[in-house]
């Protein structure tokens, strides 16, 4: 493979991690212009919480010398990443973004963490995120919000927003974020980088921080629908730590790697369409030509009520939020951000009917997506309304303005986490301003091998995923 | 089910959860969950006794081998 950099920072994961193999890069190379960037980056986008560069150097040269003997640990050998500061390595810090975990250190390490050092994967430092990743702008009153690197005035989008800003300005070639309500696909659209959810169920959570049990997933953030594949083929399967991974098929390579040709694409007739800035609006036009110029089918489709469902979500997440946070709630009140604070108070409001009825009702309601979809494989849809709003207008902390602000930033998330399905956001577009713009791409349940066949047919044929911030 | 959420409702789970807020907090809840609250209420669900929460992973599986 030839290297379309010389600058290890520029490559995909992809990309790096065949260099590294082939010995066309070593990881030190590699780690070290990291390093550099990140130290130029940092004072503008706020993006990592820790470097930890001494230890990545000392990581990366043990990778190379193992090299150099031939002995390869995973196809993530060499590879530098950073990850959300919620996925725990026993020993080290792990701050949540939140003042409540300041100076606690994990006792364990999360499955994902332990997949993908076993894959040869080492970590540069912590990213940046939500406090709780109960937040889908990217603001931070305890460490400072983080900042977009098109425009480091607008939001990042939350709560994955370290792991958004980090990937966009090419300071790690990939990031895990967790998505509940929007996490990893409003960072994805707001900076301009491509996001795996994954379906719910296909990725262990275990000994990651929770927010909400029934609606938590854990997913990549990476430059290409390639590269989230490779994260994707180390961290998903089963995984006895967490039950809900139990039915979980590990990543299916022969499907991912299937030509787009015959698969059905359906696009929404109502909701996900409705009230778009006109930016969003083209993009989406001019992704469905892209589409159909492959040779893809594409068909209107009516969906059961989305407003309903997202109704459902938030009840859900509200309650088991609340419920995650009631004894710090009621020990060190006071220590929460004020946003964080008033929306765990919401989950007070709802009773246990309510939430049990939400619950119960998760099962007919995807029975209903199903039935309504038919064979159509992906739904393709905005990401969101408008692209990355500025981070002072959005600044609505626990006011009166919080919720609805939150519910209209939120809004074509939700869907997909009430019902489990996996979605992909990927770059499709940008507004007059060179802000990015990201199409979501939502599957059916454990199909997500069929989003990567059509991010990477889609960024086959576009370049969105290549633009880069310039830094200012 | 109603379809808006009293403040006094709210004060009463608090208290009943041991958890505690202002004394405006209650007002301000009740006008910030309403709108979620209303919408849910409106679908009116009628969802067959036999449903559990467990039937979501049951719906989702099924997917496996489609």
């Amino acid at each position: 493979m030839a290297l379309t950099s010389t600058d290890p920072a520029m490559l995909s994961l992809t990309e790096l991690a065949t260099a590294i193999h082939q010995r066309k890069m070593s990881s030190v190379e590699a780690t070290t212009a990291l390093l550099d960037r990140i130290a130029a980056w940092q004072p503008k986008t706020n993006a990592f919480v820790r470097i930890e560069a001494e230890s990545a150097l000392e990581l990366a040269r043990a990778s190379d010398a193992a090299l150099a003997r031939g002995e390869i640990k995973g196809p993530l050998h060499g590879v530098p990443l950073a990850h959300k500061d919620m996925y725990y390595s026993a020993g080290k810090l792990a701050g949540c973004g939140s003042k409540l975990r300041e100076n606690w250190i994990a006792p364990v390490t999360s499955t994902v963490i332990e997949r993908l050092q076993a894959a040869g994967s080492f970590r540069i430092g912590a990213l940046h995120m939500a406090e709780f990743a109960y937040g889908p702008t990217g603001h931070n009153p305890y460490l400072g919000h983080a900042r977009n690197p098109w425009d480091t005035e607008r939001i990042t989008g939350g709560s994955s927003s370290g792991s958004g800003a980090a990937v966009a300005a090419r300071l790690v070639p990939a990031a895990l974020g967790s998505d509940t309500g929007g996490s990893i696909r409003l960072p994805a659209h707001f900076c301009g980088v491509t996001g795996f959810k994954p379906t719910y169920g296909r990725v262990s959570r275990a000994n990651a921080m929770p927010l909400s049990f029934s609606l938590d997933t854990v997913g990549p953030l990476a430059r290409t629908a390639d590269d989230c594949a490779l994260i994707m083929e180390t961290i998903a399967g089963p995984d006895p730590l967490d039950p809900t991974t139990s039915h979980s098929p590990g990543w299916r390579s022969e499907h991912a790697q299937r030509s787009p040709q015959g698969l059905r694409i359906g696009v929404p007739a109502s909701f996900y369409v409705d009230d778009l800035e006109p930016a969003v609006a083209a993009t989406l036009d001019e992704a469905l030509k892209v589409f159909g110029k492959l040779g893809i089918e594409i068909v209107k489709v009516d969906l059961p009520d989305q407003t309903a469902i997202a109704a459902a979500a938030l009840i859900v997440l509200a309650v088991e939020a609340t419920s995650a946070h009631a004894a710090t709630l009621r020990e060190r009140p006071a220590d929460y951000g004020a946003q964080v604070r008033a929306r765990l108070e919401n989950g007070l409001a709802y009773s246990a009917v309510e939430y049990l009825e939400a619950m119960r009702g998760r099962g007919p309601a995807l029975a209903a997506h199903l039935d309504a979809i038919g064979d159509i494989d992906v739904i393709v849809a905005p990401a969101a309304r408008a692209a990355a709003p500025t981070i002072a207008e959005t600044d609505v902390g626990g006011g009166p303005n919080a919720e609805a602000t939150i519910v209209g930033i939120t809004r074509f998330m939700r869907p997909a986490n009430y019902l489990g399905l996996p979605s992909l956001v990927v770059p499709a577009g940008q507004t007059s301003n060179g802000l990015p713009i990201g199409l979501q791409l939502m599957g059916r349940p454990f199909r997500d091998e069929t989003l990567a066949v059509l991010g990477r047919a889609f960024q086959a044929v576009t370049d969105h995923h290549q633009r880069t911030p310039r830094l200012r | 089910m109603p379809d808006t959420i009293n403040p006094e409702r709210v004060r009463m789970i608090a208290e009943a959860a041991g958890i505690p807020i202002s004394a405006e907090a209650p007002a301000r809840i009740a006008r910030a969950v309403s709108p979620t609250v209303m919408r849910f209420a409106a679908e009116k669900l009628a969802i067959p006794l036999e449903v559990e929460p467990s039937t979501f992973i049951l719906v989702q599986r099924g997917e496996i081998e489609r």
